[in-house]
């Protein structure tokens, strides 16, 4: 009897179907790895596993009977643990304290046994080989004694299933080493693990079997002693490119003063030392996987701080020929930057104002008298937007919120394609978008390079970052480990640079 | 290579210094301001005076250390001056004098409170409504029960052992101080010792982190609303024993005072971080302030202006603190995330080959 078993699982929000008839599952005693691209759907099926999230339809029956919880305590009580990727400590309470977070154990009176917490938590750091005491606050950590702290809390409970979600992202080579080794004892006493990561390396070092994942659907699940590293990465990246894509019509002026170079720019933990230049009417693609510093360098170059900062930003970055000092976003707007940034409902658009202010909030100066805005030039400026971009709202007085999320997303290059920006970062311009709205968007940004606009493009959807891009940049661990041209750019090379990235030593 | 079983000694006692006493920089402004203090004003350093201070800031004490369990679980609770006028005006309708309703007369005021902290804590673990109005909504509301129940006047009357209380002294402590210290103690005990405690902390940081962990969230916020309530009404009672009636206005400025001094001992507004130690220096360091003015005789206008000045600047401090900006700043200059880019030729090798 399995385990787990995921039977035909499936879950839609809103226009995306992110899980679609997923079927997989879980022997007792084994580390199955989940494997896919970016958004193919391993966080959302963890979420549902884990009591998170509802699926809209399917069977998940756990140890034999339908799993059915009712909250993440439900979860951890079931025997089902998560080691999160992401930040599930309390950074105010010691390591011990974590571990132990929610069933402290109490002394006579009621206190809380620190002692004991302590030398209970100083066995399983012990066990990982963790360089930190128990009692240090989490505050304190590094980022890889952070995940190490955190794998510790879910091993902790003692889960007959452990759910790790990129348990090595941060985690130091021989952290990571000594994980491995645990786990395997801990497979050997009947422990199963689903074990979710972009290090293709480490599955075949550490697991049994691996399920693909590819646009919500498992695409191949198979023993690892019966498939190789090709294999997966096709499972993986593996579809047809449809011809979204419109060909170039104007050739790049190769001997023209670059719109936009940086060289050697650094920001300490995020990137570093990364040159590349863009010529006017140029796309350049930025590929790698989630994390691997693309989008901290697009901000970085818009002038958007880092919300944790190690250290200074170091290189040059010039436009058009001219050094400048992105001071902040209003710097870059001034010397031509236009950014559409990845999440376009927190950081790109005022949801609850109306299409026409939106178009017209980065370039107010422009259609403003003293202070006041013209309404006549702003309908002009904001409705010739609507009708160049052929954005479907019922008006420019239509809340941004109400359109559909290709038409949002329309509304934010005509943000910039008004104010006219020579260069223009698109950081994943169409999520969540659908393949009509999608065709449009690819249309409009090939129209912009052929008007000399220098775009810096980054997406996840390899299909878009190959289609769109004259060249490609692939990003590692915050550096450029490959430079593809067009024609040498599939999703296998992209794909399989970034991993290399990934296991080349650091 | 075995890790170390425990951090350092010393930081284990810097870590045990901040848990019961809060930031020592605290109780060094406070000292500074004693200092000051005396050298400015004649008749501050008296051993009277010394012990008129710690009488009038008993109730402001109660009050905070209720605000700050709410403020390190990441709300606030602007309804504990209204609280506190109901608790006090409810106490002294009941006694109205008389000896023989003593007992009813402390304890339904702290129901009272209990009661408005606990629907506090419900509207706010509930539903998303924001602490900051829920609480001032519910001000409002209590404020005007009081205004109708006292008739907006001076309203009952302590009883004569009850009204003693605010003058006599155990020893050389005046009374108040002394029923207020196993208060102190039970706070500390809470704060530093016990599971409770350490939810509010997990809470207050990420209550996400809190939930999956299988903390009571919702029960933890209820909880500790509910003791603001009942802290309030029972500083109201306090405050009843240094004044001959129950009076509808006896809380006001109580809300700024107790977040200004749980803020200026160290609490973060957006929660996780705060002492009760901390806050009990905030709070002498308002109360010599108050002292010290009135000794001086500066106008009640001018002693709100100097108090928002400090409490300010203790806020920005510790913004500041928190996103570590300050630290940056010091080091190195103001906007250093983004540096020149060097003059040509001098181009720094930007820490390539790591």
């Amino acid at each position: 009897m399995s385990r787990l078993t995921v039977e035909e699982v499936s879950k839609r929000f809103g226009v995306v179907q992110a899980l679609d008839r997923v079927s997989f599952d879980v022997e007792r005693g084994e580390i199955h790895a989940l494997v896919g691209e970016n958004g193919a759907g391993k966080s959302t099926l963890t979420r549902i596993i884990g009591a998170a999230e509802a699926a809209d339809s399917g069977r998940i029956e756990f140890e034999g009977r339908p799993l059915d919880l009712s909250s993440p305590v439900a979860a951890l009580s079931a025997g089902i643990s998560i080691a999160y990727q992401h930040l599930n400590l309390s950074t105010e309470l010691t390591v011990a304290g974590n571990l132990f977070l929610g069933r402290e154990p109490r002394r006579l009176l009621g206190g809380v046994d620190d002692r004991g917490m302590n030398a209970a938590a100083a066995v399983w750091l012990e066990r990982l080989g963790a360089g930190f005491p128990p009692d240090e606050l989490v505050e304190g950590l590094s980022p890889s004694d952070r995940q190490l702290a955190e794998i510790a809390r879910a091993l902790s409970h003692e889960p007959t299933l452990l759910i790790m979600d990129e348990p090595t992202s941060a985690l130091a080579a021989h952290s990571a080493e000594r994980m491995f080794s645990v786990l395997r004892e801990l497979r050997e006493e009947g422990m199963s693990v689903i074990y979710i990561t972009h290090e293709l390396a480490h599955v075949f070092e550490l697991c049994d079997r691996v399920t693909v994942l590819k646009d919500g659907r498992s695409t191949l699940t198979r023993p690892l002693a019966e498939t190789d590293r090709d294999e997966v990465i096709r499972a993986m990246v593996g579809r047809t490119v449809s011809a979204l894509f419109p060909p170039r019509t104007t050739p790049i002026d190769e001997a023209a003063v670059a719109a936009l170079e940086v060289r050697e720019l650094t920001l300490p933990e995020y990137f570093e030392d990364v040159s590349f230049s863009i010529q006017p009417g140029e796309i350049v693609g930025l590929g790698g996987l989630i994390g691997s510093g693309r989008s901290r360098l697009a901000k970085a170059i818009f002038g958007v701080p880092p919300e944790r900062s190690y250290g200074p930003l170091d290189g040059e970055i010039l436009i058009h020929g001219e050094p400048v000092r992105p001071s902040g976003p209003r710097a870059a707007i001034e010397h031509g930057i236009g950014f559409v940034p990845e999440d376009r409902k927190a950081a790109g658009l005022v949801l609850t104002a109306s299409v026409a202010d939106n178009i017209s909030l980065p370039q107010l100066e422009r259609i403003s008298t003293a202070g006041v805005i013209r309404r006549g030039v702003e309908e002009d400026v904001a409705g010739g937007q609507v009708e160049a971009l052929r954005i479907k709202t019922p008006s420019l007085e239509t809340e941004v919120g109400d359109l559909s999320g290709g038409n949002q997303q329309k509304v934010v290059l005509g943000k910039w394609l008004a104010r006219g920006s020579s260069v223009l970062i698109l950081d994943e311009p169409t999520p969540g978008v659908d393949i009509g709205a999608k065709a449009e968007i690819y249309a409009l940004i090939r129209e912009l390079a052929e008007q000399k606009t220098a775009i810096l493009l980054i997406s996840s959807d390899l299909p878009e970052l190959i289609g769109l891009s004259d060249r490609i940049l692939v990003m590692s661990r915050g550096r450029v480990v490959a430079q593809l041209a067009q024609g040498d750019a599939s999703e296998e090379s992209v794909m399989r640079a970034a991993f290399d990235g990934l296991e080349a030593p650091a | 290579m075995s890790a170390p079983r425990s951090v350092s000694k010393a930081v284990r006692l810097h870590r045990a210094s901040n848990r019961w006493l809060g930031p020592l920089w605290v109780w060094a402004v406070l000292l500074v301001l004693v200092i000051v203090a005396i050298y400015t004003v004649p008749e501050f350093a008296s051993i009277d005076n010394a012990k008129n201070i710690l009488r009038q800031a008993v109730p402001l004490a109660i009050v905070t250390i209720g605000q700050t369990a709410v403020i390190v679980l990441g709300g606030i609770d602007l309804s504990v001056a209204a609280v506190l006028a109901l608790g006090n005006t409810l106490s002294m309708g009941l006694m109205d004098g008389g000896e023989g309703s003593m007992l009813l007369a402390i304890l339904l005021p702290l129901l009272a409170g209990l009661l408005v902290g606990t629907i506090n804590g419900l509207v706010v673990a509930r539903t998303a409504a924001p602490a900051f109005i829920v609480t001032l909504g519910a001000a409002s509301v209590v404020q005007g029960i009081v205004f109708w129940y006292t008739s907006s006047g001076p309203y009952g009357s302590p009883s004569l052992s009850f009204g003693e209380l605010g003058f006599k002294e155990y020893g050389p402590l005046p009374a108040l101080v002394v029923f207020f210290i196993p208060l102190l103690v039970a706070g500390l005990i809470v704060q530093n010792r016990t599971r409770t405690g350490r939810h509010i902390y997990a809470v207050g940081d990420d209550d996400r982190v809190a939930e999956r962990a299988g903390v009571h969230v919702a029960r933890v916020k209820v909880g500790v609303y509910a003791l603001s309530g009942v802290l309030a009404a029972l500083a109201g009672i306090a405050v009843a024993t240094r004044t001959g009636s129950g009076d509808p206005l006896a809380g006001v400025g109580f809300d700024w005072d107790s977040v200004a001094a749980a803020v200026i001992g160290g609490a973060v507004l957006v929660g996780g971080r705060g002492t009760i130690g901390g806050a009990m220096a905030g709070v002498l360091i308002i109360a010599v302030i108050d002292n010290a003015m009135t000794l001086k005789d500066v106008s009640a206008f001018w002693q709100s202006t100097v108090k928002g000045v400090i409490v300010l600047v203790a806020v920005i401090i510790a913004a500041l603190a928190a996103k570590d900006v300050l630290r940056t700043y010091l080091r190195r200059g103001p906007m250093s995330n983004f540096k020149h880019p060097p003059p040509a030729g001098s181009a720094s090798k930007g820490g390539a080959g790591a």
